[in-house]
């Protein structure tokens, strides 16, 4: 029988008026971690916004384990754990509230649930507040609960919005080691970013976007083999190819 | 639907509404929702007892409008819902009532909007313990108990009525508010304000009975299409039934 994609995305394209924000994107993987690397605005929420089916897409299909995401928006939810770029959650709920509400809608057995928020709430260093309304949690802290609760019910599909925005090294840390753990115990994970050092600690292979489009994908050995650019940084490759590489010539301008 | 989904999501809502609507340590015990209960029965009993000390005198004058008065509890409910809805719910912020987080959760558009309603019904329960509470003395003083039941249960069906109602106004707000969002701060106020004027403004047109019945004729052939509409009932197979109990 032939293997399911954790996620498979065949040309897909979203517009927001005349801006095309994701133009023609291709994409099918199983397990690992799968960076999504590219500047501000170059499309990479809204593939992920897709992926979740919080957007329709303008033409092409995304599936999630053999799941139309359009058809089945529920039960690919039950799938995947979701960390957004700016979590909004319910900040009248103290955090073991929030996350017991996340695990009951995630259908927890009462004891896993209950274990399970312990060990987020020590593991994020969140014990001892956890009984403290989130609207006064800093926004690192908020970050550390919508993590939680991506993880909380073990998905098999993770999206990870930038979500190391707003941590301090510990957690970061932490979350970085999280994903690579559940790599190994075959959880698949989409994980965005614009910061390249991140993206090459953490990823197994990695999709350069830019304005819209897909312009490389691979492992950073075979992108630096495409680009003709072997010893490189992924610094240097992103710049190369994304064609946004006169840095200098921009620095030089700014202090004229 | 999943009826846990909803229970849950029903409580998370009313939980964080009490909390965000009822701030300061003074308040600190209205904010359980085992406070709202609590408050529903002592307001029941209150209405009752108060009601019961002068209900001969109504039943002895007019029994006919004391019928009346028990048939036209659901929507006056509905009435009462809406308004503290359209004057409450839209004015507080969204931080309690977005759907964004929702939308990353295996929750339907069903649930969230059941729950959200219930959650509206739930924190406006006191209209209904206070409006059954007064029936109810009436009621038992003129010998329609058996209405009474079948009230209690249209004043609950009213009030969801209502809080759908509500629900659609305050997602149409959050939609109108969330597109002027990246613009600045000052549009957004200025659109709620202009939806919540525009709904009052039809507010006041709907619960125009002459208005309302006019439309519904010409739209629906009839009010007993629509039944569903509580302004009707008690022009409808609904008041008729009533009158057999």
């Amino acid at each position: 029988m032939e293997r399911l994609y954790a996620l498979e995305i065949e040309e897909v394209s979203k517009s927001f008026g005349s801006l095309k924000a994701v133009d023609n994107v291709n994409l099918k993987f199983r397990g690992g971690v799968y960076g999504l690397l590219g500047p501000n605005g170059s499309g990479k929420s809204t593939l992920m916004k897709m992926v979740l089916g919080l957007l329709k897409p303008d033409s092409g299909s995304i599936k999630v384990e053999g799941i139309d995401v359009q058809e089945k928006p529920l039960e690919v939810r039950r799938i995947a754990g979701y960390v957004p770029e700016s979590p909004r959650i319910y900040e009248f709920l103290t955090a073991i509230e929030y996350l017991d509400f996340i695990a009951d809608i995630q259908k927890m057995s009462p004891h896993i649930k209950r274990d399970r928020i312990v060990e987020f709430l020590r593991a994020f260093e969140l014990e001892g507040r956890e009984n403290e309304m989130l609207s006064g949690y800093s926004q690192g802290m908020r970050q550390k609960v919508a993590i939680a609760a991506a993880l909380l019910h073990r998905p098999r599909l993770l999206i990870l919005d930038e979500p190391l925005n707003g941590l301090d090294p510990r957690s970061a840390r932490i979350v970085k080691d999280l994903i690579h753990k559940l790599a190994k115990e075959g959880v698949t994970t989409l994980f965005s970013t614009h910061v390249l050092e991140i993206a090459e600690a953490i990823c197994d292979r990695i999709a350069i976007m830019y304005q819209g489009q897909m312009l490389a994908e691979g492992t950073t050995a075979e992108l630096r083999r495409k680009a003709g650019m072997p010893g490189s940084t992924l610094e240097e490759l992103f710049l190369k190819l994304t064609g946004t590489g006169d840095v200098r010539e921009v620095v030089e301008a700014l202090l004229e | 639907m999943n009826p846990k989904t909803v229970y849950r999501l029903a409580l998370v809502l009313t939980i964080s509404q009490l909390r965000a609507t009822r701030s300061g340590s003074r308040l600190d015990f209205l904010r359980r929702p085992s406070a709202i209960l609590l408050m529903d029965a002592v307001a029941f009993v209150g209405a009752f007892l108060f009601t019961q000390r002068f209900a001969s005198i109504i039943t002895s004058q007019s029994p006919s409008s004391v019928f009346q008065l028990i048939a036209n509890l659901p929507m006056f409910l509905i009435f009462l819902v809406m308004l503290s809805g359209l004057l409450w719910e839209l004015s507080y912020s969204s931080s309690f009532t977005s759907t964004d987080m929702i939308n990353y959760l295996p929750v339907s558009a069903g649930e969230y909007v059941l729950a959200s309603s219930a959650s509206i019904v739930f924190s406006y329960s006191v209209f209904l313990a206070v409006g059954l509470g007064i029936a109810l003395a009436l009621a038992l003083l003129s010998g329609l108990v058996d209405v009474w039941a079948a009230v209690a249960v249209m004043s609950l069906v009213a009030m969801l009525i209502g809080a759908f109602g509500v629900e659609a106004l305050r997602a149409l707000t959050n939609r109108a508010s969330s597109l002027l969002y990246k613009r600045s701060g000052k549009p957004v106020l200025i659109l709620r304000m202009l939806i919540l004027i525009a709904a009052l403004a039809s507010f006041q047109i709907v619960f125009n009975p002459r208005l309302m019945l006019f439309v519904l004729e010409g739209v629906t052939g009839g009010i007993k299409a629509a039944w569903y509409f509580p302004l009707v009932w008690h022009h409808s197979p609904y008041s008729a039934s009533l009158k057999q109990i």
